[in-house]
């Protein structure tokens, strides 16, 4: 049994990225206890070269897969006797209804059957006629066949025993780590939201229909369709779950704190942590000027990052700075088809003078180099790279999601130390084009920016108060058990 | 065979008198024209033989020839089809040549092989090893090019091709009028060969050329299906010839007509001709049974892919069980009407071709058994347009081990009186088989399509 075991979806140790590095810094800041990290991923495919050198207190890498094949068995099973647990929870979706359930899914493990048998294919029958019966069958039937495939490779993996579950989001990890509530109840479980997990994979599908639309066509509270209306019920609820289970709910941020309430976390499990950045590695340089015209994105290379909008707005700064270099930072592996598609808009606006990827880069260096961080996602927890340029003394232009604005503007109760940044709406170009210019052509508002960037960092966003809280929290949970 | 169905459908429902005829004969033809055009040769030139040890020997050559080459290759024919069928789906039409050229040399490798081992080691007559090892490896050559010339929908074209092969065969019989054997077979080859060139030509005509000569990705049974396939098709052709099998080597019945071939003379007979009553009913369900399940069938599936809502597609596939239900009725009926007429008037057929009339009830049992033998046939066809294998090779296995333990054990000791009733006897356990197997898959034929898909 290790001390604590990290239950994360998509990222550590195999994509390199904010969340992945939050998960790298935890284990390491903590060396006094064991880990284990259960990664779910989607296939086999996924177990890629490690981006993380894994720590010495990491003792064991356990994954899921949640798009694992399940083997056909040679003869067609008609009856699921589990199937019954399964439709007392459609009916009345209690705990104690979801207990049940998970514990025989537990024991018995019936995946085969649950994929291939007349019983699961009677229960799609009756959901269709049900919700959804002037939709295309064969449609409803994939989805819903993939949703429930999903679902049961989690509920039916094997859960290594710890002292303290710790997972990092809802969503698939956060039905995992019910599943080890419920199996090991005297040992206790905390969640960690960077972003909320239900809002951010409806925008991810938002995004791949609608992607040249206007944010408030994108909103994500809005409804898009039936199908995605279920799939959001079933990942609310499995959040539901997830706070219900949690001994201790933290996010990084008052403003998401709020979200997790509403979306029915007990107020009195929340509260939050801010990311912290380290003060020794990225060093602080009063800025002056925007005198090197160096603009800079650091981040992945995907859709929610929404690169394009960074892109385009050059196009309304070249004509008047035309030196200016707009560098992007950060790995394109993940999205291959995105980056090509970037790469072809920057070739497409004449603009390959001017705009540079830079792929993989050292962080503390590239802020060095740059003037200006900008940062244009439709999405964001609370985005370390903000704390990192913060820390250096360089100023922000960020959308106003997730953490943002707070990282630029302060919260108003803890932070007032004012503006270190502006804020723009997302897939507004010109607006972020404006923020730069403004910045650019303002030196002593950059200047004013530049310093309170660094006390925000210093004061707020400092590795160390991130170190101590999480390392308390750990001897509390841990020593408790 | 459903494309020619639809073709000779439409020329039936819309062409000239002289054209409808022409297309019923192609649908006699197509349904039943291997062994059809395998009698009437054999007959033909064996009438012209006059010496009666080279009569003995040519009949016994040709007909374990054509009994056995179909038994040979028709397994392996099925999974070429298959493999054929998707090269073609997959538009890769260049690799029909090579696919061709490999078939033909695994299938006369194969025919040779086993053809000479045969007649040289367990027959009386090894002078003619290789004669009659090439006589049938061109046997087998042409079902092979057979399935591959299907594919270009020309009937006409193979109508006329077996015609002059066959023509050429016995008249160059009749013209020889000799009695060496090795060259009457070498003819007869020969004209088997001339039809087989013809079919190959057209083949390299409308096919494209290939950089790769040989293509034998059939041999590579990858999925279980394929292999379920050939083994049904094997246990069926085997169910069918079982018992005449055992009867004419277990039996002091099998009359010795040259050492290594034996025959049962009077139930092979009686049989034959009850498998000719069978012709216009073949005929019929090609031309519209088959081509009507196809359809059906054919808009079952393209009601679910289009994206149907449910309901309609629950309508659909009703349509087409109680399509099949139907037909299936209206084969059973035809020929029955057919099988009936042929008991009633079994005393003069069995009389006008000189067979003992105490041989009649075996006669009726024949008619019987051809009846039953279509049902189970059609049963496995609808089952294979649902490409439910494993269903089809149960009710084959359960058809060949019930022949073959119903002939051994019961009926062969029980003498002439109850030859053939093992074999009908069979057919009845593998009907009911399939039956509940029908019926089971039908009542659920959504949950296999949709649940039997790999996730």
């Amino acid at each position: 049994m290790t001390d604590i075991c990290l239950v994360v979806e998509g990222s550590y140790p195999y994509v390199k990225g904010g969340v992945a590095s939050w998960i790298q810094q935890l284990i390491e800041n903590n060396p006094e206890f064991s880990f284990t990290v259960v990664a779910l991923l989607a296939t086999e495919k996924d177990i890629t070269n490690l981006k993380y050198k894994l720590p010495k207190n990491l003792i064991s890498l356990q994954h899921v897969f949640i798009r694992k094949e399940t083997k056909k068995p040679i003869l067609m099973p008609f009856k699921m006797k589990e199937m019954k647990f399964i439709k007392s929870y459609i009916d009345n979706n209690s705990i104690i209804n979801y207990e049940k359930l998970t514990k025989v899914f537990l024991k018995n493990k019936p995946i085969q059957k649950l994929m291939y048998s007349l019983d699961t294919f009677r229960l799609i029958k009756s959901l269709y006629f049900k919700h959804f019966n002037d939709m295309p069958f064969m449609n409803f039937f994939w989805s819903m066949r993939g949703f429930i495939h999903g679902f049961a490779n989690v509920l039916c993996s094997d859960i290594p025993e710890a002292k303290l579950y710790h997972t990092v989001s809802t969503g698939y990890a956060g039905l995992f780590s019910t599943l080890c509530k419920i199996k090991y109840p005297k040992s206790k479980l905390i969640l960690t939201e960077h972003g909320i997990y239900t809002r951010e994979r409806k925008m991810d599908i938002t995004i791949s229909d609608w992607s040249d639309r206007r944010f408030n066509d994108i909103d994500p509270t809005k409804s898009i369709s039936a199908y995605r209306d279920l799939w959001e019920m079933s990942f609310n609820e499995i959040s539901k779950l997830t706070y219900h289970y949690c001994d201790k709910i933290y996010s990084l941020n008052k403003k998401n704190n709020d979200i997790q309430i509403e979306e029915g976390a007990e107020k009195s499990k929340v509260s939050f942590i801010r990311n912290g950045v380290s003060l020794s590695k990225f060093k602080y340089t009063e800025r002056k000027s925007i005198e090197r015209l160096k603009i800079g994105f650091l981040g992945r290379v995907v859709k929610i990052k929404d690169v394009k909008t960074f892109i385009k707005s050059a196009t309304y700064i070249i004509n008047t700075y035309p030196d200016i270099e707009f560098l992007i930072a950060g790995p394109v592996e993940e999205d291959r088809i995105y980056y090509e598609s970037c790469l072809e808009l920057v070739k497409s606006l004449s603009l390959s003078e001017n705009i540079k990827f830079l792929g993989n880069v050292n962080s503390a260096d590239f802020f060095k180099d740059i003037d200006l961080m900008v940062l244009t996602s439709l999405s964001e927890g609370q985005p370390l790279v903000i704390a990192e340029a913060n820390a250096c003394g360089v100023p922000v232009v960020a959308t106003d999601v997730g953490g943002c604005k707070e990282m630029v503007f302060g919260d108003g109760v803890e932070d007032t130390l004012g503006q270190s940044g502006e804020i723009t709406k997302p897939l507004e170009p010109k607006e972020t084009a404006k923020a730069i210019l403004r910045l650019i052509e303002d030196p002593r508002l950059y200047n004013k920016y530049s310093k309170i960037a660094y006390k925000r960092a210093n004061l707020f966003y400092n590795e160390e108060t991130f170190k101590s809280k999480y390392n308390l929290i750990y001897k509390d949970y841990v020593w408790q058990a | 065979m459903a494309g020619i169905g639809f073709e000779l459908r439409k020329v039936i429902k819309e062409g000239s008198n002289i054209s409808k005829i022409s297309a019923v004969t192609q649908s006699v033809f197509v349904s039943s024209g291997n062994w059809i055009i395998s009698i009437i040769s054999i007959i033909s030139i064996g009438l012209h033989i006059n010496k009666s040890t080279t009569y003995d020997q040519f009949m016994a050559i040709a007909i374990y020839t054509f009994v056995f080459s179909m038994i040979l290759t028709t397994p392996f024919l099925t999974i070429i089809t298959r493999f054929l069928s998707d090269k073609l789906f997959a538009k890769e039409e260049d690799s029909v040549i090579p696919i061709l050229n490999a078939s033909l040399l695994f299938i006369g490798s194969l025919s040779f092989i086993i053809a000479y081992s045969y007649i040289h080691f367990f027959t009386g007559i090894k002078e003619f090893d290789l004669v009659g090892a090439r006589f049938f490896t061109s046997v087998s050559l042409l079902w092979t090019v057979m399935i591959f010339i299907s594919t270009l929908k020309d009937y006409s074209f193979i109508f006329y091709s077996f015609l002059l092969g066959s023509i050429f065969s016995i008249c160059s019989v009749y013209i020889y009028s000799g009695d060496d054997l090795s060259f009457i077979l070498d003819l007869y080859s020969f004209g088997f060969l001339l039809t087989t060139g013809f079919l190959i030509m057209r083949l390299l005509v409308e096919f494209p050329k290939s950089n790769k000569l040989l293509e034998f990705g059939f041999l590579k049974i990858r999925r279980f299906r394929i292999l379920f396939m050939f083994l049904s098709t094997t246990f069926i052709l085997g169910g069918t010839w079982i018992d005449k099998i055992i009867y004419w080597w277990q039996s002091d019945l099998g009359v010795v007509v040259v050492t290594g071939f034996k025959f049962y003379p009077i139930y092979d007979t009686v049989m034959f001709l009850s498998f000719l009553t069978t012709i216009p009913v073949l005929a019929y369900f090609t031309v519209f049974i088959e081509t009507d399940l196809y359809e059906k069938q054919s808009n079952f599936l393209f009601s679910i892919e289009s994206g149907s809502i449910l309901n309609k597609i629950l309508d659909i596939e009703s349509i087409l069980n109680n399509s099949f239900k139907t037909n299936l009725f209206k084969i059973l009926m035809f020929q029955l009407v057919v099988s009936s007429f042929f008991i009633l008037v079994s005393g003069y057929i069995v009389s006008y071709f000189n067979i003992n009339p105490l041989y009649a009830p075996m006669f009726r049992i024949g008619l019987l058994i051809v009846l039953l033998q279509l049902i189970l046939n059609i049963v496995v066809i609808f089952l294979y347009y649902f490409d439910y294998q494993k269903e089809v090779l149960l009710i084959s296995v359960i058809f060949l081990l019930s022949n073959t333990l119903l002939t051994e054990f019961i009926f062969l000791p029980m003498g002439e009186l109850y030859v053939g009733y093992s074999y009908f006897l069979s057919l009845i356990i593998s009907i009911f088989t399939a039956a509940l197997v029908s019926l089971y898959k039908i009542r659920y034929t959504l949950y296999y399509i949709f649940m039997e898909n790999k996730i």
